[in-house]
């Protein structure tokens, strides 16, 4: 029996999409799929990279520049970025995997790894649905009317609290229940274990995440 | 039941762009704003080397005085060690010497005088007994020839202690003089504020009776000949003590000698000492050991930028200055260091902006672009040896 990786359907449908995950021997599909989130994340973080020095101003030599050689500085930011997004889809993915599979040995590495890559796929559309508002509010990507940073913008400046809190998105959420369903449908353990164990993992993520960005 | 779910999906849609706009509103009221471009001003800053060398407090000055045979014997010391002295208090007297009588001197210059006198007279008398044996005529040649001579003999000897009587009257008229100008001193008086070190009540000719040290306070240090050449004379310093922490002293290096005092067993290094005058009086007690701090290599005022707004790129260093709303590369050579600020030698003024944190890429492409134009401007000078070239 083999599972074929929907990515639509499992962000949408997830306890049912995943409901036969657990007896599949054979996981449909994952590659040109995974290469189509690559190039997806390459342009959606490309472009999020571009919006956010146009419109946010995050790149505040851009206003110093001569026009005709702003194309050719952002597009090297551009670029950069987008090989960023791909190196992140994979750290999330096999990274993801390997961190959850301690907890989760019953469900396998590479089940592991595939579940993360719907995770990805949801992450990827809530920076897609993102784009919007970078030139209607003028800010960068990271400040996001998704998550609960903005209330923690309002009582801090510390970079890492501000990191971490606006990556605790809408889609943040949605993509751990993804995660707890695909889990859940593909092993025996307890509901209360999944869930804490899923949340305080993605959590454990943010957290390593927030601190990268900001400690260097 | 399906009515059901989905009026609980509305509601959770509901509350999700409730939510949304919320945080919309949120964002667009309090948290947005314009991200400007973080420069700094440059401003001055002193950029010195500190050498640093021991030294001790001691005494600014060392005064003996001393025992003189020739003006009569010392009759009393009028201090002991440990008296506190001034400018002008007595230290010891001499004897009175034999009071000379100025009375006895005018009465042997009267006498002397008088003697000169007479004697005048008598070369008058023999000046003219001189002139009448010449005109006598009664006489004959030989016996007028044989007066004259004794005559002669007498004037002569008559002119001699009239000089011997002149000569009295000079010696005595300045022993005269003497006694008027010349008073014998007495007392040996101090010529400095100070404190007596050590008294000698049984000195020989030559030997101090009384030493005393002033009260204000020089610090003596010490320097090798290697640091030797660093050293000048009122080169301001800064003296600090272990004893007297957070009370660091400001001086002037006044005297360095130029012989050695020893030459230190370890290094065989001559050690030289030097001099510091204290700008204003201090706590500090003589025999205070000290550490002396002398600022070398002093840049006052020198343009001074933090370390990260300087990028260095093959071993040539560039900042980003802000002018007149555009950037501009501007090549600058680094100097010292101190708490992340870096000296800057040429290529920045004071109150110039630059950018803390310029991108190495963005100094690239700047960089590129100034070469450019440079060449530019090269070919728009010199056409004519391009087309030299080109043939």
């Amino acid at each position: 029996m083999s599972h074929s990786m929907r990515l639509v359907l499992g962000s949408f449908k997830p306890y049912s999409h995943f409901r036969p995950l657990h007896s599949a021997y054979r996981l449909k599909g994952s590659w040109w799929r995974l290469i189509l989130l690559a190039i997806f994340s390459f342009l959606i973080v490309g472009i999020t990279s571009f919006m956010n020095i146009k419109y946010a101003g995050e790149m505040p030599e851009y206003t110093g520049i001569a026009p005709d050689e702003r194309i050719l500085f952002v597009l090297s930011e551009v670029i950069t970025d987008g090989l960023l997004g791909v190196l992140t889809l994979i750290v999330i993915v096999v990274g993801g995997a390997l961190l959850y599979w301690p907890f989760f040995q019953q469900v396998g590495f590479k089940r592991l790894a595939y579940i993360h890559s719907y995770v990805v796929f949801i992450l990827l559309i809530g920076m897609l649905l993102q784009l919007p508002f970078i030139p209607f509010l003028h800010e960068p990507s990271l400040i996001s009317p998704y998550s609960l940073g903005v209330y923690v913008d309002l009582l801090t400046n510390i970079p890492f609290w501000l990191y971490f809190s606006y990556s605790l998105s809408l889609f943040l959420a949605w993509g751990t229940f993804v995660q707890y369903a695909a889990i859940r449908q593909s092993t025996t353990v307890s509901r209360g274990y999944a869930l804490f164990w899923i949340i305080i993992l993605n959590v454990f993520m943010v957290a390593i995440t927030a601190y990268m960005r900001t400690a260097f | 039941m399906k009515r059901k779910s989905l009026w609980i999906s509305i509601s959770v849609t509901l509350v999700i762009l409730l939510f949304i706009t919320a945080n919309t509103l949120i964002i667009q009221s309090v948290i947005a704003g314009e991200k400007k471009l973080e420069t700094v001003t440059v401003k001055g800053k002193t950029y010195q080397e500190l050498s640093t060398f021991e030294g001790v407090l001691i005494p600014e000055l060392e005064e003996s005085y001393y025992y003189q045979a020739s003006r009569g014997d010392i009759s009393n010391v009028l201090v002991k060690e440990g008296d506190d002295v001034s400018i002008g208090t007595s230290l010891f007297e001499y004897d009175e010497g034999e009071v000379v009588n100025v009375s006895d001197l005018k009465a042997q210059v009267n006498k002397a005088e008088t003697a000169v006198s007479v004697l005048d007279d008598q070369l008058s008398d023999l000046a003219v007994q001189s002139s009448r044996i010449e005109s006598n005529e009664d006489l004959e040649d030989e016996q007028k020839l044989q007066l004259q001579l004794d005559v002669e003999e007498q004037i002569r000897d008559t002119e001699y202690k009239k000089r011997l009587a002149e000569l009295d009257v000079k010696e005595l008229e300045r022993q005269i003089a003497e006694v008027d100008t010349e008073k014998v001193e007495l007392s040996v008086d101090s010529t400095l504020d100070g404190t007596v070190e050590q008294v000698n009540r049984t000195p020989e000719d030559g030997e101090s009776v009384v030493t005393l040290l002033s009260n204000k306070l020089t610090v003596q240090g010490s320097v090798n000949e290697l640091d030797y050449p660093t050293l000048a004379v009122d080169q301001e310093v800064v003296i600090r003590s272990g004893a007297y922490p957070g009370q660091p002293a400001t001086g002037r290096l006044t005297i360095l000698e130029d012989r050695p005092y020893e030459v230190d067993e370890e290094t065989g290094l001559s050690m030289y000492h030097f001099n510091v005058i204290l700008s204003e009086e201090s706590e500090m007690n003589s025999g205070t050991h000290v550490v002396i701090d002398i600022p070398l290599h002093q840049n006052n005022n020198a343009p001074s930028v933090p370390k990260g707004s300087i990028i260095v790129k093959d071993d040539k260093s560039y900042v980003v200055v802000y002018e007149e709303e555009k950037l501009h590369l501007r090549k600058v050579e680094q100097g010292r260091i101190e708490d992340d600020k870096v000296e800057i030698l040429s290529g920045l003024q004071l109150k110039e902006k630059v950018l803390t944190k310029p991108r190495e890429a963005f100094t690239e492409l700047l960089s590129e672009k100034e070469e450019l134009e440079k060449d530019h401007k090269d070919q728009d000078e010199n056409p004519e040896m391009d087309t030299e070239s080109k043939g």
